[in-house]
C-alpha cells in the first residue's frame, strides 16, 4: 500500500512540477509550444517513474487483500464520482464563480496570450481576479489545452475530478499502508462522505489541489519517520509537496511557515539539534526551487499595489467585535461542516471509536505530535487573516471559510486516523533489507 | 420552519451522538488513574466483535446518507450556472475583436458603481472571462467598446460612440467617434 501511495503522491508532483516549469518556460524564454509541453510532461513523468521504482523497492509490500469493505468502498465511490461529475458538471460547464474569475480567466491568459500579452491580466485592471494568485492550477489547465490543442472545458473538470481521485487514494493507501490493516479504506470512506468534497471537481477552484498537497506533505513526513531507510528521499519530496502548496494558493505559504515553526520548535524541544539541520536541510532541497519561482513571481510579475490595499491592520486588530464574528462563524462552519446529513468530524469520530485509541501502547512521537498541531494552528492562522481582512467579513467569511476547512480536512482525517496507529507498529514498518 | 426544525433535530442527534463518543474515552481515562490497563472501555470495545460491527455499519450508514441527502439536493436545489451562455452569446464578438490589447465596456449598469447589483458585476466578469486576454475595462475610454445589455436603451450610448456591428441580441460592439 506505500507503493500505491507514493505512485499518487509522486503523480500530483509530477503535475505541480510540469506546471511550474513551463511557466517558468513561457516566462523567461518564450511562447511554450505544444510539442515542448509534451516533451516536458514526458521527461518528468520518466523522472517520477523511475523515482517510484527506486522507492518501491526500498518500501514493505505486504500482499494485498480484497476487503469486502474495500470493494464496497471502490463500488460505492465510482458511482458516486460517476454521478456527481456528471450532474454537477453539466449545470457548472465552465466551473463555479471562482474557477471562471480567478483560475480558469488566468489559465485563458497563459493560454491564449502565449506571445506575451499573458502578463496584461497583471495589471491593475484586472485587480478583482487576484493577479497575484500563483499559478499552479492555471498552468496544469494551460499546459494541457495546449497539449490537447483547444481550449475543452472538460480539461479543467477532468483535472479537478483526478486531484479528488488522488487525495481519496491517498489517503486509503497510506493510512493502510502505517497502520498494516484495511482501515484505511474506512477513513477513505469519511472523504467520500463529505458531500462538499465531492462538489469541488466540479466547481474547478484551487481548494481541492492544495488539500491534496497539504495531504501529500504530511503523509510524507510520516512516511519519513515509519522508513529511516528512504527517509532523506521523502523529506525532499515533503518540502516539494509543501513548496507546491505555497504554488497553488497563498494558503500554502501559510502552511510552509507553520510546518517550519512546528518543526523548529519539536527539535527545539527536545534539543536534538543534528536532527533538527539533518531535517530542514533534506525538506529545504525539496521546497526551495519551488520558493524561488513563487518569490520571483510576487517580486518581479505581480505589481504591489494588487496585493496591498493601504488597510490599517491596527485598526482591524483592535476591534473585539470582528473577533466574536469570525469565533461564531468558525463554529458554524465545525457544526455544519461539508453540507452533509451527518457531520463527517462525527464519522472519524466512529471510526476511531471502532478501531480505539491505543492510548497505552501509543508513543507518539514529538515529530508526529507536531504534525497533529498543524491542523488547529493552520485555523488560527486562517482566523488571523480573517481578523486582518480588508474585505466585508461577513461576505468574506460566508464566501470562502468552507473552503479553507476544506482544504484542511484530508490532512485532519489522516492525522486523527494516526492516532489510531499503535506506534509499536509503526515503527517496525522497515523493508525486509533493512529489517 | 421544516427544515429548522430539522436543523435541531439534526443538531440533537450530533450532541447526543458526541456524548457517546466522549463518555467512553471519559471512562477510560478515569480507568488508567484507578485501575489497571487490562480493563479499560476502549479495548474492551475493540475486543467485543458486535460493538465493532454496529460501529462499522454506523459509519458506512452515515456516509450512504450524506451521499443520498447531497445527491437530492444536487437534482432539485442546483440552478444552473450562466457562464456557458454569456460564452456563446460573445462568440462572434470575439472573433471581430483584436487578440490582444484593451477595450471598452458598457452595460446596462456601470459594474464598478457602488451601488452595482451581483448581475452586473457577473456579467461584466462573465464578458472579461469570455474575450481573454483582451483586457475589457469598464468606461470607453479605449478606441473599440464592447456592448452588453439585457434592455438595451439606446439613450444609454454615450455620443461619442459609433455602432459598428451587432451580435447576439443585446452584443454590440461600439468605436469611438474621431475628434
Amino acid at each position: 500500500m506505500a507503493a500505491i501511495a507514493l505512485a499518487c503522491i509522486i503523480l500530483s508532483l509530477v503535475l505541480g512540477v510540469w506546471s511550474s516549469l513551463s511557466f517558468v518556460w513561457q516566462w523567461i524564454i518564450g511562447p511554450i509550444t505544444p510539442g515542448v509541453e509534451l516533451i516536458l510532461l514526458a521527461v518528468i513523468l520518466a523522472f517520477g517513474a523511475k523515482l517510484w521504482f527506486y522507492l518501491r523497492r526500498l518500501v514493505p509490500a505486504p500482499r494485498f487483500g480484497w476487503h469486502w469493505l474495500s470493494v464496497l468502498f471502490v463500488l460505492g465511490s465510482v458511482h458516486a464520482t460517476y454521478w456527481l461529475l456528471r450532474n454537477i458538471t453539466k449545470i457548472y460547464p465552465q466551473g463555479a464563480w471562482d474557477a471562471w474569475a480567478i483560475w480558469n480567466l488566468h489559465a485563458r491568459f497563459l493560454y491564449r496570450g502565449g506571445t506575451g500579452s499573458w502578463r496584461d491580466y497583471l495589471s491593475n485592471s484586472l485587480s478583482w481576479s487576484h493577479p497575484d494568485y500563483p499559478l499552479l492550477l492555471p498552468g496544469l489547465v494551460a499546459g494541457f489545452w495546449r497539449i490537447v490543442g483547444s481550449e475543452y472545458s472538460w480539461v479543467p473538470a477532468a483535472l479537478a475530478s483526478l486531484f479528488a481521485a488522488l487525495s481519496i487514494a491517498i489517503m486509503c493507501s497510506s493510512v493502510s499502508a502505517l497502520t498494516k490493516d484495511n482501515r484505511g479504506w474506512l477513513f477513505g470512506l469519511v472523504l467520500l462522505a463529505t458531500p462538499v468534497y465531492l462538489i469541488q471537481p466540479a466547481y474547478q477552484m484551487a481548494d481541492l489541489p492544495l488539500g491534496v498537497y497539504f495531504l501529500a506533505t504530511v503523509v510524507l513526513l510520516q512516511f519519513a519517520n515509519a522508513l529511516p531507510q528512504i527517509k532523506k528521499h521523502l523529506l525532499i519530496l515533503a518540502g516539494l509537496s509543501a513548496g507546491l502548496a505555497g504554488w497553488t494558493k497563498d494558503e500554502g505559504l501559510l502552511f510552509i511557515v507553520v510546518l517550519l515553526v512546528l518543526f523548529t520548535l519539536t527539535f527545539a524541544i527536545s534539543r536534538s539539534w543534528r536532527a533538527f539541520f539533518h531535517h530542514t536541510y533534506f525538506f529545504g532541497a525539496g521546497l526551495g526551487p519551488v520558493l524561488v519561482v513563487i518569490i520571483s513571481f510576487k517580486i518581479f510579475l505581480v505589481r504591489p499595489d494588487t496585493m496591498f490595499r493601504g488597510q490599517s491592520y491596527i485598526e482591524l486588530l483592535t476591534d473585539p467585535q470582528r473577533y466574536a464574528q469570525i469565533a461564531a462563524a468558525f463554529l458554524d462552519q465545525t457544526f455544519h461542516f461539508g453540507l452533509a446529513t451527518i457531520n463527517p468530524i462525527l464519522l472519524v469520530a466512529f471510526c476511531l471509536v471502532l478501531y480505539g485509541v491505543p492510548i497505552e501502547s501509543v508513543r507518539i512521537t514529538r515529530f508526529s505530535f507536531s504534525l497533529l498541531l498543524l491542523t488547529p494552528v493552520m485555523l488560527v492562522g486562517y482566523f488571523m487573516v480573517y481578523a486582518i481582512s480588508p474585505y466585508d467579513l461577513s461576505w468574506h467569511l460566508s464566501s470562502s471559510l468552507d473552503r479553507l476547512f476544506l482544504q484542511l480536512w484530508p490532512m485532519f482525517v489522516f492525522s486523527l486516523a494516526m492516532i489510531s496507529v499503535p506506534w509499536a507498529n509503526a515503527e517496525s514498518f522497515t523493508s525486509p533489507a533493512t529489517r | 420552519m421544516r427544515h429548522y426544525h430539522l436543523r435541531c433535530v439534526i443538531l440533537q442527534i450530533e450532541i447526543l451522538a458526541a456524548a457517546t463518543l466522549v463518555l467512553p474515552f471519559i471512562l477510560y481515562l478515569k480507568q488508567d488513574f484507578c485501575m489497571t490497563s487490562n480493563h479499560n472501555m476502549v479495548q474492551a470495545l475493540r475486543s467485543n466483535r458486535p460493538s465493532r460491527l454496529v460501529i462499522l455499519a454506523l459509519v458506512c450508514i452515515s456516509a450512504v446518507l450524506n451521499l443520498r441527502s447531497f445527491q437530492h439536493r444536487v437534482k432539485h436545489d442546483f440552478v444552473h450556472g450562466d457562464a456557458a451562455t454569456v460564452e456563446r452569446s460573445l462568440r462572434e464578438l470575439r472573433r471581430a475583436l483584436p487578440s490582444q490589447g484593451r477595450v471598452g465596456y458598457i452595460a446596462d449598469e456601470n459594474p464598478f458603481a457602488p451601488d452595482a447589483s451581483w448581475d452586473a458585476i457577473k456579467l461584466y466578469y462573465l464578458t472579461q472571462f469570455a474575450l481573454a486576454p483582451l483586457i475589457v475595462e469598464p468606461g470607453t475610454a479605449p478606441s473599440l467598446v464592447v456592448g452588453y445589455f439585457v434592455n438595451f436603451n439606446p439613450t444609454r450610448v454615450p455620443e461619442n460612440l459609433v455602432l459598428i456591428q451587432r451580435f447576439e441580441p443585446g452584443v454590440m460592439l461600439f468605436q469611438k467617434r474621431r475628434e
